[in-house]
């Protein structure tokens, strides 16, 4: 990937992400469900809710922040060091971890069961 | 490619000896961006394979486990509010870098340089909004402290 495309694909999932990681911040304060506590913003009933009728803000917010972190670190480890077999490793590993990252993520949005 | 033995590579960004921060936000930012960066990489990580139990391991194990460890003090919830302050930081110091680095605003216009030169991005709204940052993180973390702990 050229650093220009790079440096887009990181300004893009930023610009998506300060609304997506906002809105999934904000789900856990209390008044919100109308719960006592933090925990309770976690009780089986407000999640299954929160995932079966937010499945694609979910699914866009796991994107992002998988796309936006891994890039991020492979910026970083490809300052470390400027060879080809670094390189190859590096990208390699990034695309391998953000698709089983994704993977996970997803599974755990299509497989959950009614509390 | 072969690789240059002066170069610092990625250990450069975290080498402060020498690095001027005195009178640089802007510097310790970029340092704070870069760790918090690398902070929330580990959370994202962690926080995704944990969320999995859910499909993996039912209700009840998500309420007994990953739950009941958020409701007390302890080295798990540590990390987790540790996890908030690093996703508050980065999120409004990465919404600063967006309004400067990718549109431009608030670094001053190009202006004929005369003696003691300091930089137009440097007398810019930029740099107040460094501070901005700074203060608004604090408060915010404080506040999801709040929640978390004492609610």
């Amino acid at each position: 990937m050229k650093a220009g495309t790079s440096a887009i694909l990181q300004y893009l999932t930023a610009f998506l992400l300060v609304f997506l990681i906002s809105w999934h911040m904000a789900l856990r304060f209390p008044p919100v469900y109308g719960v006592e506590s933090f925990p309770e913003t976690l009780s089986p009933e407000v999640l299954y809710k929160e995932i079966s009728t937010s499945w694609l803000l979910l699914s866009l917010l796991l994107v992002a922040t998988v796309l936006h972190g891994i890039n991020g670190i492979r910026t970083m480890l490809l300052e470390w060091n400027a060879s080809d077999s670094w390189r190859l490793l590096v990208n390699g590993a990034s695309l391998l971890a953000a698709v089983v990252l994704c993977a996970i993520g997803i599974h755990t949005i299509v497989a959950v069961v009614p509390p | 490619m072969k690789a240059q033995k002066n170069r610092l590579g990625v250990l450069g960004s975290f080498k402060l000896m020498g690095a001027n921060l005195r009178d640089n936000p802007e510097r310790v930012a970029f340092l704070m961006h870069r760790i918090t960066g690398i902070i929330l990489v580990g959370f994202i990580f962690a926080h995704i394979i944990s969320t999995n139990s859910l499909a993996r391991n039912g209700w009840e194990h998500w309420m007994a486990v990953e739950v009941e460890h958020l409701r007390t003090l302890n080295p798990i919830s540590l990390a987790f509010f540790i996890a908030m302050g690093a996703a508050v930081f980065h999120g409004l110091n990465g919404i600063r870098l967006l309004l400067v680095e990718a549109l431009a605003l608030w670094i001053g216009r190009p202006e004929k340089p005369k003696p003691p030169y300091v930089a137009p991005s440097l007398k810019g709204f930029q740099r107040r909004a460094i501070y901005a940052v700074f203060a608004l993180w604090l408060i915010i973390w404080a506040a999801i402290g709040y929640v978390m702990f004492l609610w």
